[in-house]
């Protein structure tokens, strides 16, 4: 077959990917580990000593913590609203990207929510939330929320991988294994041939998920983003901020996507499968993101501008004055609004690592972008300001708050490297489909109709 | 000095009656000759018709509402009937003598810095004077805090009260970010007197304390059960604070009793961010004919401390 | 008249006891330790079910630096005609208080003019000073009574004393106050003073404030008279406007306990929704298992 021939060239092509690991592997889950320790240590501190020792204060009642949960959750939801599009859509080329963006979305959302965990006075108390349940409350939603989008996208994600785990189980003779990993293959692969039957059920269930996947992840993101919006503050309460979280998640994880793209096409040669066009077409999609990111801030602020009200007046200040939150700002709206038009927008300084690059850099002015927009909101409440202790007026985050943030992304990274061991990072036997060959489930029946008609 | 000692004596007059209507209610029917040697303290002599002198059980406390103990569990989500809480701050009054602060702290057994009653210095506009402006909870009929609870920790109460349950807060603090007028507070600090699930709890006193939950002015309950004013009001040494009850229509500070209705109507009494629409129950009577100049707050305040107040209220 | 000698006799020793001997002892007791001086205040008060109350308040230092003495022993005495008899003794608690219940029928001596006394003695000790203190009272009766004529709520009050043959008399000039009593204090509304005939009477107002069924306790008080001390009467009446607890909790939705219905159905229908697919989706790939070929088919 030739579909079968492509596949144990591709598997073969990606061998060293997945065979037994390496010293050079074992030393990147080393480096890993130790950046892990060092936020277990801090959270081990933060335990014992109490919350005093974050920058948190009864004003700025979330910090860094609180930006990492809202970032990586944006990443997650980014992750799966593309895949589940892409999928549906049967963009073609998007293909090869399906199984890096579902691992961002399982892994971001494992990790993001113990974040929320770390401002909890008493995360001992956690199950008072079941116990005690208040519908009303923003926080329940998101509980509900992000636990249905957890079980429903590691469920999507072991969906798009029985494919290959067959793929691997037939084909484990040819491959340097452990023994245990291929008595795993055969068990995960579900007893799967490619039978006709089997095919269509697998690639139904497969449809529904990602149909399922998109309102979910924008329902769920939305409803994190009320998580302020239902707050009385200046500059929260506002009717844009679900639809503003939801496009800046979606820019952040096409950002994500990019580098983590360049990473393996640097490290692994990848660059048959991360083609050049892949990165010219994300890279368009940034600059089209970034344009509706500066929108969307625009009108978000001009309006708040025009409307004089005292507190908005001594926020919005905040970002003007450079002795507060000035560089920061124009900084972060620099990176996000305008530098994706500019590098990839000009053909001139337009390339591979240019468009990698400011993607790291997008990445960073929307976690800025996310910090600017909580810690100086909770900075600026209605009374004023007179406490005469400065930490309690002033908001920095502690190296306990930085080594977990640290450590939140090693993990994240951590479960790329071991996951990217256990299967091979690009979905192998998906994209040897050919094109049209799997109808859209929701499609059979309407196109009959319509033909007959 | 006349004022200290007139201060005094109507406060020992007050508690005599209080005392004295109590034991009246409490009935000296029920009294009776014990023959141990009792605490002094806890018994009342009562001369006799005949001449003869016994001693009676003094009333435990000076039970105002049945049951006079602070409400605990379910009990204290209630409220307590008939009753409809309201303070009303007299800002002519104000200071900053600080005293509501600390007779709150002793009270609910804060640590120096937390402050569940604060006294800001405001100034509404640039040509006006500043003003002392004493804020504690506000205990709204439409409270923001209430809404965004995620285990139902924190409740309103039919007697206005908005409470605190320390026992079932998580501490996730949305309440503190959503309370427009900062009223709320975190125990970030661990103190020895704290206890997690303690039997003698209540919301009511907040007394003892706990590590890592939420914490806020509770219009004290607990003394309303035995008639007697929130620790803010009763330690105030200007009488500018007034708490009530505004079914019966009345406020006081202790000294003078007034109407609420008459007084907010003639006084022009108002809330403050009436448009946020939370409608609170604490009303403000404006700083108009002062008793103080402002400045006469500043006496205990250091300079440094002086400095960021002002700062705080200048415009830019 | 014979008792005359004896009295100013009585007098002139204690007389002769305070200014010389307290001072003596004093002055020997300062070359080892000086001592502190003590202050007694003691006020006479008439409760509302007639019962006398005698308080007291033992403390040293003044203003700021006043503090009680506690669990001192007082001794109480009261005088009939000349004699000074011992009613008591108490004991003050840890604020320095300490007060005697009177039970209303208790007959005390009146003086000529028809005053009681009663006397408090401290003692001292090692370092405090003695400190004694009169309080005289006469007793007033007061009763209270409503009516209302031509549509006008009144309160009236009439003051009397019992003379010796049991025959009240009418007493004029009493100063009163009239309020309703209120969950932390008084609320008084007028001030009355008795006329010829000892009564005073007060127009009630028709919008204070009573409970569900609009009682109102009336509250009657002379505050801290020269001769009668400070008495309190208080008598039950439906005068007050009915208040309406019955609508305190409506509209609590957003707060209250319960989230409102929308909430409920809006959140169980997408959840529902979501859910329902999702186990389709599982079942058809449980579904594959169940119809893995026994026959290999070809390898993937």
């Amino acid at each position: 077959m030739d579909s079968h021939l492509k596949a144990k060239e591709l598997l073969e092509e990606n061998k060293t990917f997945i065979e037994k690991p390496n010293k050079q592997w074992f030393l990147k889950v080393f480096i890993l580990a130790v950046l892990i320790c060092i936020g277990l240590y801090a959270l081990v501190l933060q335990i014992t000593k109490g919350h005093l020792i974050t920058g948190m204060r009864d004003n700025v009642v979330w910090g860094v913590y609180i930006v990492n949960f809202v970032f990586i959750l944006g990443l997650s939801y980014a992750g799966a609203l593309i895949a589940g599009i892409f999928h549906l859509a049967r963009v073609e080329w998007a293909k090869p990207l399906q199984r890096i963006l579902k691992l961002i979305t399982v892994f971001a959302l494992i990790v993001g929510p113990v974040y929320i965990l770390l401002c909890l006075g008493r995360p001992e108390r956690l199950l008072n939330l079941f116990l005690y349940p208040r519908i009303q409350s923003p926080i329940t939603w998101d509980l509900i929320a992000i636990m249905t989008d957890l079980i429903f996208c590691i469920v999507y994600l072991y969906f798009t991988y029985i494919k290959d785990f067959a793929l691997l189980r037939d084909n484990s003779a040819n491959l340097n294994l452990y023994g245990w990993r291929k008595k795993l293959y055969k068990f995960l692969a579900l007893g799967y041939q490619n039978t006709p039957e089997q095919k269509k059920l697998l690639n139904r269930a497969l449809d529904i998920m990602a149909a399922i996947i998109i309102p979910t992840s924008i329902i769920a993101y939305s409803l994190l983003a009320w998580l302020f919006g239902m707050n009385l503050k200046v500059g929260w309460h506002s009717a844009m901020t679900a639809p503003f979280f939801v496009l800046s998640a979606v820019y952040s994880g096409i950002a994500l996507l990019i580098i983590i793209m360049w990473i393996y096409r640097k490290t692994q040669r990848l660059e048959k499968v991360f083609t050049d066009n892949h990165f010219l077409y994300l890279g368009f999609s940034l600059v089209i993101l970034s344009l509706f990111y500066g929108y969307f801030y625009f009108s978000q602020y001009i309006t708040d501008w025009y409307n004089i009200q005292e507190t908005t007046n001594r926020l919005l200040s905040k970002y003007m004055d450079f002795s507060q939150y000035g560089i920061h700002f124009s900084v972060a709206i620099f990176m996000v609004a305008f530098l994706p038009s500019i590098i990839i927008g000009v053909p001139w300084f337009r390339s591979i690592n240019s468009i990698a690059i400011t993607s790291v850099f997008v990445l960073a002015g929307l976690w800025v972008m996310r910090y600017l927009m909580i810690v100086p909101v909770l900075e600026t409440p209605y009374l004023p300001m007179q406490d005469f202790r400065e930490s309690w007026v002033h908001y920095s985050a502690t190296w306990i708050e930085w080594s977990l943030t640290i450590a939140g992304i090693a993990i994240c990274v951590l479960f790329f490297v071991v996951a990217s061991k256990l299967a091979p990072i690009i979905p192998i036997s998906e994209m040897l489909e050919k094109k049209g060959e799997n109808k859209f489930v929701i499609f059979y029946k309407t196109r009959r109709k319509l033909s007959k008609g | 000095m006349k004022d200290k000692k007139s201060n005094s004596r109507r406060k020992f007059l007050s508690t005599g009656l209080k005392i004295g209507v109590a034991t009246a209610a409490g009935g000296l029917a029920a009294a009776k000759i014990l023959e141990e040697p009792p605490k002094k303290s806890e018994k009342i002599k009562v001369l006799t018709t005949d001449g003869t002198v016994i001693e009676v059980e003094k009333p435990a406390n000076d039970c105002k509402i049945n049951p006079c103990s602070p409400a605990k569990g379910i009990e204290a989500r209630k409220g307590i009937p008939g009753r409809s809480f309201v303070m009303v701050i007299d800002l002519a009054k104000c200071k900053n003598a600080r005293k509501c602060v600390e007779g709150c702290q002793k009270g609910h057994d804060l640590l120096p810095d937390q402050e569940l009653m604060k006294v800001y210095l405001m100034k509404d506009n640039p040509e006006s004077e500043p003003y002392w402006f004493p804020k504690n909870c506000f205990h709204c009929d439409n409270p923001p805090c209430v809404k965004v609870c995620p285990v139902g920790a924190t409740f309103k109460r039919t007697d206005n009260v908005v409470l605190v349950d320390a026992d079932r807060c998580i501490g996730c603090k949305f309440c503190i970010s959503a309370c427009p007028y900062s009223a709320r507070i975190l125990n970030w600090e661990n103190k020895e007197t704290y206890a997690s699930n303690d039997p003698d709890y209540s919301p009511e006193t907040q007394t003892p304390g706990q590590h890592g939950v939420v914490s806020k002015c509770d219009f004290c309950p607990d003394r309303a059960r035995e008639g007697k004013l929130p620790y803010c009001a009763s330690s105030c040494p200007m009488g500018a604070i007034y708490f009530g009850d505004k079914n019966e229509d009345t406020v006081t500070n202790g000294e003078e009793t007034l109407r609420f209705k008459e007084l907010i109507k003639e006084r022009v009494g108002y809330r403050y961010l009436e448009e946020l629409g939370t409608e609170p129950n604490v009303y403000y009577l404006p700083p108009v004919n002062r008793m103080f100049p402002y400045e006469r707050g500043f006496s205990n305040l250091s300079e440094e401390k002086k400095e960021i107040l002002l700062k705080s209220i200048s415009k830019p | 008249m014979d008792m005359k000698p004896k009295y100013i006799l009585t007098t002139a020793l204690l007389f002769l006891f305070f200014f010389y001997y307290l001072p003596a002892k004093t002055t020997a007791a300062a070359n080892i330790q000086k001592k502190t001086k003590t202050r007694l205040k003691v006020y006479y008060e008439k409760l509302a079910n007639s019962d006398k109350k005698i308080s007291i308040i033992l403390f040293q230092g003044t203003g700021k630096k006043m503090k009680g003495i506690e669990n001192a022993e007082l001794v109480l005495t009261t005088f009939d005609l000349d004699n000074e008899r011992q009613l008591t003794t108490i004991y003050t608690d840890a604020n320095g208080n300490a007060m005697l219940i009177i039970e209303a029928k208790y007959l005390f001596p009146k003086d000529e003019r028809g005053y009681s006394v009663v006397k408090v003695m401290y003692s001292g000790n090692d370092s405090l000073k003695a400190a004694q203190k009169k309080v005289k009272f006469m007793d007033l009766n007061v009763d209270v009574s409503f009516e209302i004529v031509d549509s006008i709520k009144l309160i009236t009050v009439s003051t009397f004393e019992i003379d010796s043959i049991g025959n009240p008399k009418p007493i004029e000039g009493v100063k009163l106050n009239i309020g309703v009593e209120r969950l932390f204090s008084t609320l008084y509304l007028s001030k009355i003073e008795t006329n010829k005939k000892g009564i005073g009477t007060m127009e009630f107002p028709e919008d204070i404030a009573g409970d569900s069924i609009g009682t109102i306790n009336v509250i009657v008080k002379i505050d801290d008279n020269d001769d009668y001390g400070t008495i309190t009467k208080a008598k039950k009446i439906n005068w007050g406007t009915i208040v309406d607890y019955s609508n305190v909790s409506e509209n609590r939705s957003l707060f209250g306990d319960e989230a409102p219905l929308w909430m409920i159905i809006s959140v169980f229908v997408v959840l529902a929704g979501a859910w329902y697919h999702f186990i389709l989706a599982i079942y058809k790939v449980l579904k594959i298992k169940k119809i893995e070929p026994k026959i290999l088919n070809e390898p993937l």
